[in-house]
């Protein structure tokens, strides 16, 4: 009888369907357009990595590629939205099912659950054009903006670096890496995540409040601080040249490293 | 019968540990020790005090505390130029001098089979000291506080076991602890005096001149840091560890404990440079 249970068993363990191949579609979708220089591009993303770099052409060029294993890659859809003055800013937004909307500041998702499609975004960009990426589950890299750049995540790490500045960058399960040239504008600055190092690179003199800060984990400053009082385990603020901007690193497990380039 | 027999014995075995014998002063000493002399103290149980006093001439008073029947502490002294040891020894083996060795009174080794032992017990010598200004102090006990007062020309101080206080200070300071608080306040330092403080358990705390300049390292493991001194600090840093700067000066100023506080505060001494009798470098 025994023996019948265990045939029996087997024999529907290899009727069940092998597990489903990962699937790619390259290309899946391709955007190609002029931004004035100053102006914004945005991308947004729930699920899938998006890659930054630079452009030889005068043109922002977009590409996405999907993959998935048992969900229609027909149920997500990515549209092309204009915005700002003179619908000179231009938002790309990776909508899942009918439930997920997005415009300039953001995207929204309502029970996406049970939709293993994602999206792989490649970005390529002129000078002077700022960009703005945001996903959920992916990594975030910019490299080659010359320009602002936000980038934010939730389940990855961010990696960006302009030649311009500002950037600002957040994830919460993941390191942020940031690097930035010389810039003008005296805006704050943020940079943090819950579960990783925040390294965030200036170059030359700095004028700002800086305020570091972790939970486990230590401080590294290449910019001298000077310190009084109680030394707080926790937190570092500090005054650089004459102040001002205030930039902000935060984490709660890992480090914090403030680094000068030149 | 047997159980008030037992009772008996027990009872004659308690006297026999011995009574304790406390004796204040036990042994005087005192010389001529000109500016630049060092004076070295070494005890392996016991304390150490060190007050200043007029004049060229340091005195030495040791007491002694043990139990039992045989006293087994001794004093002793040794001439070596301009350094000059005191030491508390107990038992018969044992160095005094730059290679300090107490044998602890260890005594005979038949000691062992004896039921009634005539060896002491909870062997206690302690030092209490009177130095000219200008003498330096290297001050060492196993098991003990450390307390020196208003010597002017440079401290080193060690124990394994006890407090170090160290007040009224000018000059050097060198000054580790393993289990006890270090506490160091400093009237006034040479241009190239540097201030080491070490101890594993307990607090380290260091008060020195507001016009001091040096390179401090502040660090602990289990505790806070906290200075008076605004430190210009970069590279690695922590609340609980941190290397900075204060003026130009490359001058050494370390605290450091891995269980405790540490402190830099500025104390209400002279400018810095004016205190000293003599430079040097505290010695073990």
């Amino acid at each position: 009888m025994r023996c019948c249970v265990l045939a029996l068993l087997a024999a529907s363990l290899g009727a069940a369907p092998l597990q489903a191949q990962r699937q790619t579609e390259d290309n899946a979708f391709t955007w190609s357009g002029r931004i004035p220089s100053g102006h914004w591009i945005r991308v947004r993303n729930l699920s899938g990595d998006i890659d930054v770099t630079a452009s030889n052409s005068d043109r922002v060029e977009v590409t996405a590629t999907k993959r998935w294993r048992r969900s229609d890659p027909q149920s997500v859809r990515i549209e092309v939205r204009k915005s700002g003055p003179n619908d000179d800013d231009v938002v790309i937004c990776a909508l899942w099912n009918d439930r997920t909307d997005c415009d300039e500041h953001g995207s929204e998702s309502h029970n996406v659950h049970n939709n293993d499609v994602s999206v792989q975004f490649r970005v390529s960009i002129p000078r002077g054009v700022k960009v703005g990426v945001s996903t959920v589950n992916g990594a975030i890299g910019v490299e080659g903006a010359t320009s602002e750049v936000e980038a934010s995540t939730v389940n990855g790490e961010v990696e960006a670096s302009s030649s311009g500045g500002p950037v600002n960058a957040s994830t919460v399960n993941g390191s942020v890496t940031a690097r930035m040239g010389r810039f003008d504008n005296d805006e704050d600055l943020n940079f943090s995540t819950v579960n990783g190092t925040v390294v965030v690179e200036f170059t030359g003199d700095l004028d700002a409040d800086v305020e570091l800060s972790t939970v486990n984990g230590g401080f590294h400053t290449d910019y001298p601080v000077t310190l009084n009082g109680r030394l707080d385990p926790r937190h570092l603020r500090a005054k650089l040249g004459r102040g001002g901007r205030r930039i902000r690193l935060s984490t709660v497990n890992g480090n914090v490293e403030l680094r000068r380039r030149g | 019968m047997r159980l008030i027999a037992l009772f008996a014995l027990i009872c004659a075995l308690g006297a026999c540990r011995g009574r304790v014998h406390d004796v204040s002063d036990a042994f005087h000493w005192q010389t001529e020790l000109p500016p630049g002399s060092t004076l070295h103290l070494r005890t392996s149980t016991g304390r150490i005090e060190v007050t200043p006093v007029q004049g060229t001439t340091a005195s030495v008073v040791g007491s002694k505390r043990w139990q039992g029947r045989n006293d087994a502490i001794h004093f002793s002294w040794v001439r070596n130029g301009n350094d000059v040891w005191v030491c508390a020894m107990t038992g018969s083996g044992g160095r005094c001098g730059r290679d300090y060795r107490d044998s602890n009174g260890h005594g005979s080794w038949l000691d062992m089979f004896s039921l009634f032992k005539r060896r002491a017990t909870h062997m206690e010598a302690s030092l209490a000291v009177e130095i000219p200004r200008g003498v330096q102090i290297d001050a060492g006990s196993t098991t003990g506080e450390v307390e020196i007062h208003g010597t002017r020309a440079g401290v080193g101080a060690h124990t394994l076991n006890g407090a170090i206080t160290i007040d009224g200070a000018a000059g050097p300071i060198e000054a580790h602890s393993i289990n006890g608080a270090v506490e160091v306040e400093v009237d006034s330092l040479g241009p190239d005096d540097e201030i080491n403080l070490k101890t594993v358990n307990g607090p380290v705390s260091a008060k020195i001149p507001p016009s001091t300049q040096g390179a401090v390292e502040l660090a602990t493991v289990n505790g806070s840091v906290e200075t008076d001194f605004p430190l210009t600090a970069s590279g690695e840093m922590s609340g609980h560890s941190v290397r900075g700067q204060i003026g130009s000066s490359s001058r050494g100023i370390r605290l450091k404990t891995v269980n405790g506080s540490v402190e830099l505060l500025k104390s209400s001494g002279a400018p810095e440079g004016e205190g000293p009798v003599a430079n040097g470098s505290p010695r073990r």
